[in-house]
């Protein structure tokens, strides 16, 4: 059994002789987003994902919009800050059947149909969401469902990827999981065709929460 | 499911080539998939400011990470730890393989959900975990259908891109035990079905690492079809098992490489799901596992530093050569070595394995440069490739040696060769400037085996 | 002589021609056009009769001291003299970027280096050193369409992809056509064609299938052992795809051209 300084003493010995190298990243190398919002909709859009944008107080239409397209849904929803309060009520208007996380547990939620979570962030540049295990969010709601609602605060929305990557190293404490969500579960192993939701939820719903 | 192989790797490049070549239809089904995935790359390419300036910061980044590779991995270990994971430092595979599997006694482990890793391949992990009772289960969907199929994966992205959906549909059929419908969503819903149940109930779960971010204790996993994330967050107990040389320092490092990788496998700016592990759940979390272990491995890596291979750590296994390799595209991937082929493979099996096979590898090459060209660490993979060959002349065969040098001292001198332009008017004479379709002379042969030689010259001097 | 026009200062430019192996032995026509080429537009050529062979096939097999006891021939050959002018853009490439490695450490070192540095690929030279225009009318003999070949070496070793298109547009009554995948290697890879010879035809196959596929009636290209591979494949499939080095299609467009 090799010992942790006896390995690390081996790597240190090999690369002794060769210079260190240093490295600058240029400060510009992201693009320019000129409009945030609207590539973020274009975006969410182009990976399959399906944009709404709402206030707090339509968030529950909304939300019951996407319900309405679904036969008998079950929902699952996270106590996250940025799930408007307009939610639950409007998911129990519907008749669907409403359950809390983390109440509701892993193996009730995997037979749920929709799983409504926050994002912590967003990126307009690649259309992605900032899904958190922190408390009260967790894992299972975004992932073992069929569909994924996803509500995100505006002016949580950053314009690039390294954005959101500077953020994220801001953070003072952070979860022991964080997924960058860029639209929903797929594949293309079976001859290149392209099959939605193979593991993960087969339909994401994004909704950008404005001021009322 | 046994994870033997009915491929004979023994052989030659040559030989285990011919699979691919004699079947058209197998060929065209890589072309497909390899051409749209060029297409798809060539258009993530142009939403980036200054592609070809952000392939030399990698390349910067990456070089970076190597020559301070002992600091990131002590760092690496550091802030892992203080995420409350584990760490095991793995000389080899059989202490890589040693350290999971005593987990998995202690662990009371007895099926492991595995998300696509090619370093577990590289370990024989699958095979450790079966001969010791445990049941691994592939569950990304290509790599289920080469585990289902008892084949090793033939890409290092797209594991199954060798299989046809007929293929899939028959493997699949046997499996339900009725005949499934010849459609993809359909297939893919058996296998979601199928696999659902086993992530909610395996002990474990194995993943790789895309890379880790020494100064965060943090390990990336890019992945597409949610597998990857149930992996690390449905069982108790999740194992991590890492490259050493897949490390980076912090997240704006992070950021730059990934801005790269899933632009230059498939042109998405991201993939599906890129998942942050920073430790097991935390005090309060609701879900996730209640250990995570982090296994990094050497298995040879350290003999390729401070060599003049070294560049080829960069490498972040994004395919991009693989998709562009003209020879992979008609040899096909089982034609290379179980575990990495195309480019990087044919570079670096021969570095980590020192075998006939492994050695024979950077000759099944044009050296053509495409794979140089589309590297986003800019890895100058032909330029390995040849001296790989530099390095392995002394093991020709002693026909080849004997040749090379004979014809060496023939053309060393214009008197010497002015004998063979000689012979070529001679052979331009007897078949009259016609196109010759056979010719029974060593190594001419093996030319007009597929092609004609051109119509030989009837002068033998150039006209003034 | 060429046709300069009237009152030009005679820039009487001299040019060492290095056919290459493959072009002495078997395509000694393509030397010759090339020699006419430059001699056309002014340049007195002296052809490298002692310069064998760059080297290249044993360079690129892993045979480094085979390679440099067939290059120091060509080295010395070339010693004295200006520009030097392949008519192979891959022994281009093995002279202008490979010589150097090839001979560091050796006598040779620094003659090898500097041999390199005046080292030119055919169609870049014509172009960007002395100016088509230097050429006079250009013709095709017969309008037609071709299809003109990237040699991986030239393409990505050289980075030359210009310099041999201007060349072609600017003969009258040639279309050249881009075909579906340009720049994918049409499986020579010199040695690798004997090592491989399956693989090396399937990828040839290719190849032939896009060129028939634009209804291309030859194929050009600058080197030699790439139209070998794709016209010997043609032939061996029963296809009518003849191939010219690209100097054979410009001297004849120059006679044409009148």
């Amino acid at each position: 059994m090799t010992d942790r300084a006896t390995f690390i003493g081996r790597v240190r010995d090999r690369i002794a002789d060769r210079g260190k190298t240093s490295v600058d990243i240029p400060s510009d190398w992201m693009p320019t987003i000129e409009d945030p919002v609207a590539r973020f909709e274009l975006e969410v859009t182009a990976v399959g994902g399906t944009f709404h944008a709402a206030t707090p107080a339509s968030a529950g239409s909304v939300l019951a919009g996407i319900l309405a397209d679904l036969d008998g849904p079950s929902v699952v929803v996270t106590r996250e800050e940025a799930v408007p309060a307009t939610v639950p009520d409007a998911i129990t208007a519907t008749g669907a059947e409403l359950l809390w996380w983390p109440e509701a547990g892993r193996e009730r939620t995997a037979t749920i149909t929709v799983g409504v979570t926050a994002a912590e962030w967003a990126v307009a540049e690649t259309g992605t969401v900032l899904i958190s295990s922190a408390p009260p969010g967790g894992r299972a709601p975004s992932l073992l469902t069929q569909v994924h609602v996803a509500f995100v605060s505006v002016d949580r929305l950053l314009p690039t990827v390294a954005d959101l990557f500077r953020r994220i190293a801001e953070m003072p404490t952070r979860p022991s999981n964080l997924v960058l969500v860029t639209g929903p579960s797929k594949t293309a192993d079976i001859e290149n065709v392209l099959v939605r939701g193979v593991h993960g939820p087969g339909d994401l719903h994004v909704v950008l929460v404005g001021p009322d | 499911m046994s994870s033997t192989s009915p491929y004979d790797y023994s052989g030659t490049f040559r030989e285990r080539s011919r699979v691919s070549v004699e079947a058209p239809a197998m060929r065209s089904a890589i072309a497909v998939a390899v051409d749209n995935q060029a297409v798809g790359r060539e258009a993530g390419y142009t939403s980036l400011v200054d592609h070809q300036g952000l392939r030399e910061v990698a390349a910067r980044i990456r070089d970076h990470n190597l020559s301070h590779l002992d600091r990131h991995l002590e760092r690496l270990t550091e802030t892992w730890e203080a995420a409350g994971g584990e760490v095991f430092f793995a000389s080899d595979a059989a202490e890589a393989c040693g350290y999971v599997l005593d987990l998995a006694k202690r662990s009371e482990v007895r099926t492991a959900v595995k998300s696509k890793s090619m370093v577990t391949e590289e370990i024989g992990l699958n095979r450790a975990f079966e001969d010791a009772g445990i049941e691994p289960i592939e569950t990304d969907l290509g790599q289920y259908i080469v585990q289902m199929a008892g084949e090793p994966p033939s890409h290092i992205v797209a594991p199954s891109i060798h299989k046809s959906q007929e293929d899939v549909t028959e493997l699949f059929s046997r499996i339900a035990g009725t005949r499934l419908p010849n459609d993809a969503v359909a297939l893919t819903r058996f296998a979601r079905d199928r696999l659902r149940e086993r992530f909610l109930t395996a002990e474990m779960g194995v993943s790789g690492v895309n890379l880790a971010v020494a100064d965060e204790g943090t390990l990336t996993l890019v992945t597409n079809e949610g597998n990857g994330r149930m992996c690390v967050s449905m069982p108790r107990v999740h194992v991590a098992i890492m490259g050493m040389e897949r490390v980076v320092w912090d997240f704006d490092q992070l950021a730059v490489i990934l801005n790269l990788l899933a632009r230059s496998n498939t042109g998405q700016k991201l993939s599906q799901y890129t998942s942050l592990v920073h430790g097991p759940r935390r005090a309060g979390e609701a879900d996730g596992p209640e250990e995570t272990h982090l296994v990094i491995l050497d298995n040879g890596r350290s003999n390729i530093l401070g060599t003049r291979y070294q560049e080829a750590l960069r490498c972040i296994r994004c395919g991009a050569c693989l998709n562009v390799c003209p020879v992979f595209r008609q040899a096909g991937g089982h034609a290379y070595d179980p575990v990495y082929s195309g480019p990087i493979g044919a570079v670096i099996t021969p570095l980590l394995k020192n075998t006939q096979q492994a050695h024979e590898l950077p000759h099944a090459s044009t050296l053509c440069g495409a794979c140089t060209e589309v590297c986003p660490v800019k890895i100058p993979l032909h330029d390995l490739l040849l001296y790989l060959r530099q390095d392995h002349a002394h093991e020709a065969a002693p026909l080849e040696r004997m040749s090379y040098r004979l014809w060496s001292r023939a053309w060393a001198t214009p008197r010497r060769f002015a004998w063979f332009r000689r012979g070529a008017a001679l052979i331009g004479s007897v078949t009259r400037g016609r196109p010759v379709r056979r010719l029974p002379l060593p190594l001419m042969n093996r030319w007009t085996k597929g092609r004609a030689l051109p119509p030989f010259p009837r002068k033998s001097k150039t006209e003034r | 002589m060429g046709p300069r026009s009237a009152g030009e200062e005679d820039e009487l430019d001299k040019v060492t021609l290095f056919p290459t192996c493959l072009v002495s032995l078997l395509f000694p026509d393509a030397a010759r056009a090339a020699r006419r080429v430059l001699e056309r537009a002014g340049v007195a050529v002296e052809m490298a009769e002692d310069a064998v062979c760059c080297g290249q096939p044993a360079w690129n097999s892993g045979h480094v001291e085979e390679a440099r006891r067939v290059a120091e021939g060509a080295v010395h050959a070339l010693a004295d003299g200006g520009d030097v002018v392949l008519c192979s853009g891959s022994c281009t490439t093995m002279v202008s970027h490979y010589w150097p490695e090839l001979f560091e450490g050796t006598d040779d070192q620094q003659l090898a280096t500097e041999v390199a540095e005046r080292a030119h690929e055919f169609s870049s030279f014509v172009v960007d050193e002395v100016g088509v225009e230097r050429l006079g009318p250009l013709r095709a003999v017969a309008p037609s369409a071709a299809v003109y070949h990237d040699s991986c070496h030239m393409l990505r070793g050289l980075g030359i992809k210009d310099a041999p298109r201007r060349l072609l547009a600017a003969i009258e009554g040639l279309e050249v056509r881009e075909l579906g995948a340009q720049e994918r290697c049409c499986g020579f890879g010199g040695t690798f064609s004997i090592r491989y010879p399956e693989l090396s035809s399937v990828m040839a196959d290719e190849k032939v299938d896009d060129i028939i596929g634009h209804e291309a009636a030859e194929v050009i290209g600058s080197d030699s052992g790439c139209l070998m591979q794709i016209c010997g494949r043609a032939q061996a499939r029963g296809v009518n795809l003849p191939g010219r080095y690209i100097a054979e299609v410009v001297a004849a467009a120059i006679d044409a051209g009148g």
